[in-house]
Formats: C-alpha cells, sequence, structure tokens
C-alpha cells in the first residue's frame, strides 16, 4: 500500500512550479490531491492530467487564496467533492522584488494575503476536518536566514508564515495534528527564471555547496517526507531543503 | 525481486545495539541495506545479534577509540569497499550539575560524543561514495538548555557545528553531512542518565508534558527520519538538521496544553 493511500491534500498554487512538483509527488505516494490555482487554468488541468495518467487522482479547484471567502470555499468545495481534508500545503506565492523606499503598500497587502490570510483562512476552514494524524505544510524560504536586498515584502511574509508554523505547532499538537515548514533555497522555477538574470544565478549556484540550484522536486521529497506517517514525531520545524546554501 | 549483494548499498552505524541506533538497524535493513553496527557492551551486543537479522554485521567497538574506528573502516573496506551511509548516533549522556564536573567526566564525554565521531568520519572517508550521507546524532538540548547537562549539550552543539563545517568541506565529493535533532525519545538512554527512578520519572513526566504531540517519540520515529536523510529524496539536504520532537522545541507548549485543557475543541 502506498503511504498516504485514503489521504486527502490540497496544495495551494499547484499550476506550476514547486506547487505542481508536490502535488505530483503527494498523488504519487496516493494521496487524493486538490490541484489549486488562481490564474493558470491550463497549467492547473495539465498537471491533473498528468497524475491522472499516472495512475493518481487529482481534482482541479479554482481559488485565489489570498481572498479569505475563496480559500474557505476552496476547503468547503474540497470536503463536499472528495469528503475529507488531511493534508494542507500552504505553497502559494507572489514574489515581489522592490528596493523599501519603493516598496508598494499595496504588494506588501498582497504579499500578506497570500501567506499570511490565506493560510490562516484555510486551515480556520480545515480544523473541523483535520483528522488526529492531520498535517499542514508550509513552503516558506531561505530569506528568513539570508536577507537579500529588495525582498521586504516577500521576506517578511514568509518569516510571519515560519513564526505561524511554530505557533500552530503547539496549538494543533495536542490533537495529533503537525505543523511543519520547508525552506528551499533558490529552486529553479519559471518565477526564479523570470526574476533572476544569469550573473545572480551563478552567485547563488557558488554560494550553494552541491554546487546547483535546487529542483521542484527536491522540495517535493521533502514535503512528502512531512506528509508520510514517518514525520509522525516532527512537528514546529522548519526544514531547509537548499542545498546547503551559506548567505 | 532485490538486487544483487554487490549494488546493495551500505550503511554504518554507530551504537546500533540499543536504541535509536538499534532502530535504524532495523530500518535501513529493511530498505536493503547492507548493515554494520557497532557497539561496547558485550550484553548489549549479545541482545543485538539475538534480536537483529542474521546478516546484520555486529562490531565490537568504542566509540571513543581511534584504533577502534580504524579496525571498523578496515571491516567495512574488506567486505565491501565502500559506504553509501554513515549514522553517527553512540553517544553518552550523564546528568551532572556544573560543581560535580570534573575533568574526566569532561574528557570521557567529548571523547565518545565528539573526537569518535569526528575521526569515524575521517577514516571511513575514502569508503564513501558520491551520493552518500552521514547523519550525526545531536540533541534538542542545544536549543534549550536542561540544568545539570552542560557537558553532554556543549558536544552535541559541537556536532551541529561539525554538520555547517563537514557539510561545505564534503559536498564538492558529493558528500552530504547532517544532524538530526531528536527531542524526548523513548529509550534506553534515559535509563544511563544517572538519576535516582523517581527523579527520572518526575522529568520525563515534566518533559513529555511539554511537548506538543503529547507524548515521547518513538526510535522507529527518529529511524524513519535518518532513514530518509540516507535516500536519494534527500539528495538537495546538506548542511542542516531535522528536528523530531513533537514540537517541543517550539516551548511554552505546556500552556497551549494547558488551554486545551480548559477549552473544548
Amino acid at each position: 500500500m502506498k503511504r498516504l493511500e485514503g489521504k486527502t491534500a490540497i496544495v495551494t498554487g499547484s499550476a506550476r512550479g514547486i506547487g505542481a512538483a508536490i502535488a505530483e509527488r503527494l498523488a504519487a505516494d496516493g494521496a487524493a490531491v486538490v490541484v489549486n490555482y488562481s490564474k493558470s487554468a491550463m497549467e492547473a488541468e495539465s498537471v491533473a492530467h498528468r497524475i491522472r495518467n499516472a495512475g493518481g487522482k487529482a481534482t482541479v479547484l479554482k481559488a485565489d487564496v489570498s481572498d479569505e471567502a475563496q480559500a474557505k470555499n476552496l476547503v468547503a468545495r474540497t470536503i463536499k467533492e472528495l469528503g475529507q481534508l488531511d493534508i494542507l500545503v500552504n505553497n502559494a506565492v507572489a514574489i515581489s522584488l522592490e528596493a523599501v523606499a519603493a516598496v508598494d503598500h499595496q504588494v506588501m497587502r498582497a504579499q500578506f494575503a497570500t501567506n499570511v490570510h490565506g493560510p490562516l483562512a484555510l486551515l480556520q476552514a480545515a480544523l473541523p476536518h483535520l483528522p488526529d494524524g492531520g498535517r499542514v505544510i508550509n513552503i516558506t524560504s531561505l530569506v528568513q536566514l539570508f536577507p537579500l536586498p529588495g525582498t521586504s515584502a516577500y521576506a517578511g511574509a514568509k518569516g510571519a508564515m515560519d513564526a505561524m508554523t511554530r505557533v500552530w505547532a503547539t496549538e494543533l499538537g495536542p490533537r495529533g495534528v503537525t505543523v511543519n515548514a520547508v525552506a528551499p533555497g533558490p529552486v529553479e522555477t519559471d518565477a526564479f527564471k523570470a526574476n533572476t538574470n544569469d550573473e545572480a544565478k551563478q552567485m547563488f549556484i557558488a554560494r550553494t555547496p552541491l554546487g546547483r540550484l535546487g529542483t521542484p522536486a527536491d522540495v517535493a521529497n521533502v514535503v512528502a517526507l512531512l506528509a508520510s506517517p514517518d514525520a509522525a514525531f516532527i512537528t514546529g520545524h522548519v526544514l531547509f531543503a537548499s542545498g546547503g546554501f551559506i548567505p | 525481486m532485490s538486487p544483487p549483494n554487490r549494488s546493495r548499498p551500505v550503511a554504518l552505524i554507530t551504537g546500533g545495539t540499543t536504541g535509536i541506533g538499534l532502530a535504524t538497524a532495523r530500518v535501513l535493513h529493511e530498505q536493503n541495506f547492507a548493515v554494520v553496527v557497532t557497539g561496547q557492551n558485550p550484553e548489549r551486543v549479545a541482545a543485538a545479534r539475538e534480536t537483529l537479522p542474521d546478516d546484520v554485521i555486529i562490531l565490537r567497538a568504542d566509540a571513543r577509540s581511534l584504533s577502534d574506528a580504524d579496525r571498523v573502516a578496515s571491516e567495512l573496506r574488506q567486505r565491501y569497499g565502500r559506504l553509501d551511509v554513515a549514522f553517527l548516533n553512540a553517544g553518552v549522556g550523564r546528568m551532572v550539575p556544573l560543581e560535580a564536573i570534573d575533568e574526566a567526566f569532561y574528557d570521557d564525554t567529548f571523547d565518545v560524543n565528539v573526537k569518535g565521531p569526528l575521526f569515524t568520519v575521517q577514516k571511513i572517508l575514502p569508503l564513501l561514495t558520491n551520493g552518500s550521507s552521514v547523519v550525526f546524532n545531536s540533541a534538542l538540548g542545544v536549543y534549550l538548555g536542561l540544568p545539570s547537562y552542560a557537558v553532554v549539550t556543549a558536544t552535541k552543539g559541537a556536532l551541529l557545528a561539525l554538520v555547517t563545517a563537514l557539510s561545505t568541506e564534503l559536498a564538492p565529493r558529493g558528500i552530504r553531512v547532517n544532524a538530526i535533532v531528536p527531542g524526548p525519545i523513548e529509550t534506553p538512554a534515559w535509563g544511563k542518565l544517572g538519576l535516582p527512578a523517581e527523579a527520572l520519572s518526575g522529568m520525563k513526566d515534566a518533559i513529555t508534558s511539554r511537548v506538543p504531540l503529547g507524548r515521547p517519540g518513538t526510535a522507529e520515529e527518529v529511524a524513519n527520519v535518518v532513514a530518509f536523510l540516507a535516500s536519494p529524496a534527500a539528495s538537495f539536504i546538506t548542511g542542516t538538521s531535522i528536528h523530531i520532537d513533537g514540537g517541543l522545541g517550539t516551548s511554552f507548549a505546556r500552556f497551549a496544553r494547558d488551554d486545551e485543557a480548559r477549552s473544548p475543541r
């Protein structure tokens, strides 16, 4: 039997990049996966298609999790269609790069809406459904250790996510739900390529002892561990999947 | 069908006759590793021989002895010519208040917990394959602070420093170096703290009551994470640590549990 057989997972923002790899990996481990997207409908359908072709179960649900009502509705529809929710992966992300003087407060609010309010609303809606052994996994970032210029909004929101991860672990521990974060370093996704020039890319590689950028699969493998029964005693932890990246 | 023996990956587990080491030996063996464990105490070696599968090699070796580390490395070289996983797990931990720490206790604790692991990695280095995984067994005390545990905590902190340094030094050879950081785990190590039974059970209860998951972990729950770090799924993880502590590291959990008890779900 596959190790996530009988479990249901929501992976927010899983039409592309790291989210898509997580959705495919959890499905390969046997979970019925909700592939969530807000804009990339075709990409989400193709992730679901790949999952089903590989013998897995996928349901595509549209929701912009930065909107509280849509986030809560995503959980409600998941319960309606799949009957249960065991694993919540908060992966949806918005990248923004602005020097502090230029930080647009609209952008700041959007970052917090996606990375803080969204996961909070999802968890609140999920709480009545998460069973003993349930899992909440937040995808955060190495920026908490490596402050890159221009990431006020992004690092601020991701730092808040790490902090909430630890708090939620203490609150949900008594009911057997674990809450952890996975913090990737630079991962070669479309978003990364769009925001990184070759010079910056070489700098990232030079500072990574394993000598390469991370892949979405590298992150998905760690999420799969945390989602599995093997990680039953791990909670409140931020796990770095960064190839040893040194600031 | 299992692959032929020559392609079986090889794992070394120091201190593999009890507790976390023993559980890791079982888990890696189930995952088709050729497993070699070390142990020092003759009774525990004999007991492990009874419970571990026949093809698990058990070597008598003292974790503080560099010549024993040489012997272990040479056994591995002769038997397999390679090593894919090294779990530096052997360790000692006795509770001694600051006033009572003497030089012999200090030296012995550092010899077993730091010197042994460092020189073991040095001696097995020629055998470690590209893609291999070195895992040190640290402890949550490094983050929390436990009275009367200064020397042991210092050794476990030193292991995290070794992870930081060695991960960068060995990365060009494709060797990953990480630590596990266990919180309270149900193992025989509790009995070796040097506490009277009553004090021990009081301390266990006090610690467990602060674990968000509300229980101590099992040796298997730690072993599974070592197996993950040993696997290709962890191929981009190096220079870091994984906490297996039921959330105790998040601290103040006791208050959350009290709130939980007061308010219905």
